[in-house]
């Protein structure tokens, strides 16, 4: 009887409630950079290697081709331990037409980051570029 | 938008500090100490220490439950008590540490051999170096078989032994960096949220312009 009325009370529970207990779990950041962007994030703690032999970080150097960047950004996107993905601005113009693809999910979130070498340049990134895209001259009227 | 890059602009700010001191550390410890040639490999397990919590929350100012993401980040301590049987973790991060010649036991060996000031000298640096953690200086003083291991996980052990202070200035600034991210990733979200709400109106509102002007 009593296990009826908490599965009762369970049940009305409201969905934000229960929306919140299951996304409060533990996910990953990844790392897609260059030696000193992967050195400095995973100096912060967040690099792992599962048991699969997977880590969630990838360093790129001028040997690193763009497909096996490709390979590895649709592998972080893939994986549901990931829920967000640092990638180094300029890197992110070699596979610009796969990042901009990827629009369905809000997660894992993309965040175009800067490296030592190439600064920040809010015209560039994807996010802000699709945001203002959206406002033309006759929304405003 | 505008909160969007401006949460770039800290960030970016940030990483050039952490940068910077990644440089000096060069300076002193030599280049391929801190390089990706000390970044753990496939061949071992390593856990993270940070990790990203995302729960739902709901757009405010707007009619409608128009929900985004907010991120936050929380980091671990790196230094951990293995119990007895060491676990697989244990077991992994002393393999990983044997090939520099520097394991735990071999710190914990040399206290006893330590005489007057020195014994709380090295106690106290081994303290400093274990992020003065007061269960290590506890479990330092220790020497039965019996009591738990400390497992020391800290990724900073992976570029030097006695890591400088600028590393560990940089490794701060690279952990403030992470917290920067995780706000830059709860704005992009909402700006996200807030895009696709739009969209959704500019349709309704081009449907309702199509209607008007047949009728």
């Amino acid at each position: 009887m009593t296990s009826g009325v908490n599965n009762r009370a369970d049940e009305t529970k409201p969905t934000r409630e229960r929306m919140s207990v299951a996304a409060a779990q533990a996910k990953l950041i990844a790392v897609i950079g260059d030696e000193d962007t992967c050195v400095g994030f995973l100096l912060g703690g967040i690099g792992e290697i599962n048991k699969k032999r997977e880590p969630n970080f990838l360093v790129v150097d001028k040997n690193t081709s763009v497909q096996e960047i490709e390979e590895s950004y649709k592998k972080f996107m893939k994986r549901d331990d990931i829920d967000i993905i640092l990638i180094n601005q300029n890197i992110a113009e070699q596979i610009r037409h796969v990042i901009d693809s990827d629009n369905d999910n809000p997660l894992p979130a993309v965040l175009e980051i800067p490296s030592k070498d190439h600064p920040y340049d809010p015209t560039k990134d994807s996010v802000l570029r699709r945001a203002k895209g959206l406002y033309s001259a006759d929304d405003m009227r | 938008m505008d909160q969007l890059i401006k949460d770039n602009m800290k960030l970016e700010e940030r990483l050039r500090v952490g940068f910077f001191l990644l440089g000096k550390t060069r300076y002193s410890l030599g280049t391929h100490a801190v390089s990706a040639l000390q970044l753990p490999t496939e061949d071992c397990e390593v856990e993270h220490l940070a990790h990203v919590i995302a729960t739902p929350a709901i757009l405010e100012g707007c009619a409608g439950d128009i929900t985004y993401h907010t991120v936050e980040a929380k980091f671990e301590d790196p230094v951990v008590q293995v119990n007895g049987e060491q676990s697989e973790a244990g077991e992994e991060y002393n393999n990983m540490n044997s090939d520099d010649g520097i394991s735990q036991e071999g710190l914990r060996k040399r206290l006893p051999h330590a005489t007057g000031n020195n014994e709380e000298e090295t106690e106290v640096c081994k303290c400093e170096y274990e992020d003065g953690e007061k269960k290590v200086q506890g479990s330092s003083k220790q020497k039965d078989k019996s009591t738990p291991n400390v497992l020391n996980r800290d990724p900073i052990r992976w570029f030097s032994a006695l890591p400088p202070s600028t590393l560990r200035q940089a490794q701060k600034d690279f952990k403030a960096a992470v917290s920067l991210v995780t706000a830059c990733a709860t704005t992009q979200l909402k700006l996200r949220a807030a895009n696709k709400e739009f969209r959704r109106l500019h349709e309704i509102k081009s449907k309702l312009d199509r209607v008007e002007k047949e009728t």
